[in-house]
């Protein structure tokens, strides 16, 4: 009698397939992150954001000093300053909650019209206190309706109490 | 010991050790993030303490005795350290996944997870008709998905998105990266598990089904640990309702579709790998279905946001068919990989009965072949034996089932126990038909 190897020979292709099907879906994965991650889009340029401040909702105005953290049921709003990007560059600013969600914005438009130097975060639908974790800010470059490169970026503490 | 089986077990000396350094580099960190350790640290802290000092006791007295007993203390102590590990992973594991909501949320969601969690092991388990794994190395298997695992990727996940979040625009880019993070780093954490298994454990891993069936409870002792994280998190920030929710998705609908699916991959291609014979394929077997486990992780991850849900009851269809579309299409790989190991199985099964009831040996009689061959029939039979009889008879047709297992393994020469152990076998089969009556 002798061994049969051959047996497991369909189960061996069929483990190929798989990682052949792997390949294809991490292809998959890398062109998507190209199309929104395409290379050589650095130009260099530096957004200044001058801090994150508490911000009262009714005045529109951010109040204080700057900080990194907050509680929960404080607002808060980052401040740019616009003038530090060269003109005709079109930006926008935005901020995302600790699920990746965006949570306020300003633009997308050239940096002559972003006017509004505060960008506060909003309230997420239905709820009374921001979500708490890691908020991002990010100042980006847009390119064909798309962010192509972050020119500044902050991040803050919304804590548990 | 043979010089294979020797550099399997450095190999897999060499891999605990790495994770030992990893897990007390993850140990450290997580002492460094914790502000306070409450009383339910000391709780479960200080028997791991106790297991550490009764560990090294035991480990020092298997110095002085003879060559017998020194193995069996030596045994002894690795067990002993190892429930020591485990134990104080469980309580880093509560500190980070249920700190969020407190320890009473973190019961009430322990104790919602454990019936799904029990039941998905309880159908895993009967996945291999023919020749069962053992149930304490499947919990084992299990409690490594839940307890180390976890503990082996909270850092490197947390680390990589950490850099990527600073690195690359937000968006569905650094989405793919870090769903490409969770992938490569929550099936590397789960599916060394199995391969240790395959490397130290020949003996109870034999095949396809065996590494989907250990690959499987890894996956659902990571998704009982990972559910009531989310559970606990969601809780503080929601309320119940979300919490329930995703205990339902989780539990209920991607029981046996998410991590379950996604390491039954990687232990499918171990599987694989320990029936072939050259080393070549055997790592490209074994890669395989690690790249498949990573893939189909890192699909859900990025691509979840293809599938919008609406609002109001379109809603919880939405959500099933989503889980259908997403991972349906890796379970049912998983499946027809399984079914094609049981046929293998099933086919060898009653080549090796029929040559052992032929041989005359007496452990199979050709009445018996076409019962033992056929799972509904071994039932019927065990029934019609009365209650005293039905476990009696089971416990021959597996000692039954297993030597023509034996004789199958031996004859592919994947076997490394001496042919000695066949005939024990067929002496034990011979003592519980005599015992029957």
């Amino acid at each position: 009698m002798t061994p049969g190897p051959d047996e497991i020979t369909p189960l061996y292709r069929a483990i190929k397939l798989v990682g052949a099907l792997a390949i294809v879906i991490f292809v998959a994965g890398a062109l998507e992150f190209l199309s929104y991650e395409p290379p050589g889009q650095a130009t260099g340029t530096v957004a200044r954001i001058q801090g994150v401040y508490a911000y009262d909702p009714d005045t529109q105005a951010v109040i204080g000093a700057p900080a990194e953290h907050f509680a929960r049921g404080q607002p808060f709003a980052a401040v740019v300053d616009w003038a530090s990007i060269p003109a005709g560059t079109e930006v926008a600013a935005r901020w995302f909650d600790s699920f990746g969600e965006v949570v306020g914005q300003s633009g997308p438009g050239p940096v002559e019209q972003m006017s509004q130097a505060a960008v506060p975060v909003a309230l997420p639908k239905g709820l009374k206190q921001n979500i708490p974790g890691t908020y991002l800010f990010v100042v980006e470059r847009i390119s064909r309706g798309q962010p192509v490169e972050v020119l500044a970026r902050r991040l803050v503490e919304v804590e548990r109490t | 010991m043979t010089r294979r089986r020797q550099s399997r077990y450095q190999l897999a000396l060499l891999l605990a050790g790495v994770l030992f350094l990893v897990l007390v580099a993850s140990s450290a960190l997580d002492y460094l993030s914790l502000d306070r350790i409450p009383n339910r640290g000391a709780l479960l802290g200080l028997p791991a303490v106790a297991l550490v000092a009764g560990a090294t006791w035991v480990g020092l007295r298997a110095f002085a005795r003879n060559p017998a007993d020194r193995r069996r203390h030596e045994l002894w102590a690795g067990t002993l350290f190892a429930l020591a590990l485990l134990l104080w992973l469980l309580v880093l594991d509560v500190f980070v996944f249920t700190q969020e909501a407190g320890a009473e949320v973190a019961a009430i969601s322990a104790l919602a997870c454990l019936p799904p969690t029990a039941f998905g092991l309880w159908v895993v388990l009967r996945l291999d008709r023919e020749e069962k794994e053992p149930w304490r190395l499947v919990l084992v298997a299990t409690a490594w998905g839940a307890i180390v695992a976890t503990a082996l990727v909270i850092w490197a996940e947390g680390l990589f998105q950490s850099l990527a979040v600073n690195a690359l625009v937000p968006g569905p880019g650094l989405d793919a990266t870090n769903a490409f993070s969770a992938g490569l780093f929550e099936e590397l954490a789960k599916g060394v598990a199995v391969l240790l298994l395959y490397l130290v454990m020949r003996d109870q891993f034999h095949d396809v089904v065996d590494g989907i069936v250990y690959g499987a409870a890894v996956g659902l002792g990571f998704n009982f640990m990972e559910t009531i994280g989310y559970m606990t998190y969601l809780d503080s920030l929601f309320g119940p309702n979300a919490a329930g929710f995703q205990w339902y998705h989780r539990q209920v609908l991607d029981l046996f579709f998410g991590h379950a699916t996604y390491t039954a991959l990687v232990g499918a291609g171990i599987g694989i790998a320990r029936q072939l014979p050259a080393r070549r394929q055997q790592v490209l077997a074994i890669a395989c279905g690690w790249l498949g486990a990573i893939a189909a992780h890192f699909a859900w991850d990025a691509w979840l946001t293809f599938f919008p849900l609406g609002t109001g009851a379109i809603t919880l269809v939405q959500v099933h068919l989503r889980v259908l579309a997403m991972n349906g299409p890796f379970t049912a790989v998983v499946l027809v990989l399984l079914l094609m190991g049981r046929r293998i199985e099933g086919r060898n099964l009653v080549k090796q009965l029929t040559l052992e009831a032929a041989s005359g040996a007496g452990a199979v009689t050709p009445e018996e072949v076409p019962i033992l061959a056929s799972p509904g029939r071994r039932l019927q039979a065990r029934l019609a034996a009365g209650p005293r009889g039905y476990f009696r008879l089971g416990r021959l047709q597996r000692a039954q089932i297993a030597l023509a297992m034996q004789r199958w393994h031996r004859e592919r020469e994947e076997l490394e126990l001496p042919q000695e152990s066949e005939q024990e076998l067929r002496g034990q089969i011979l003592a519980l038909r005599s015992a029957g009556g």
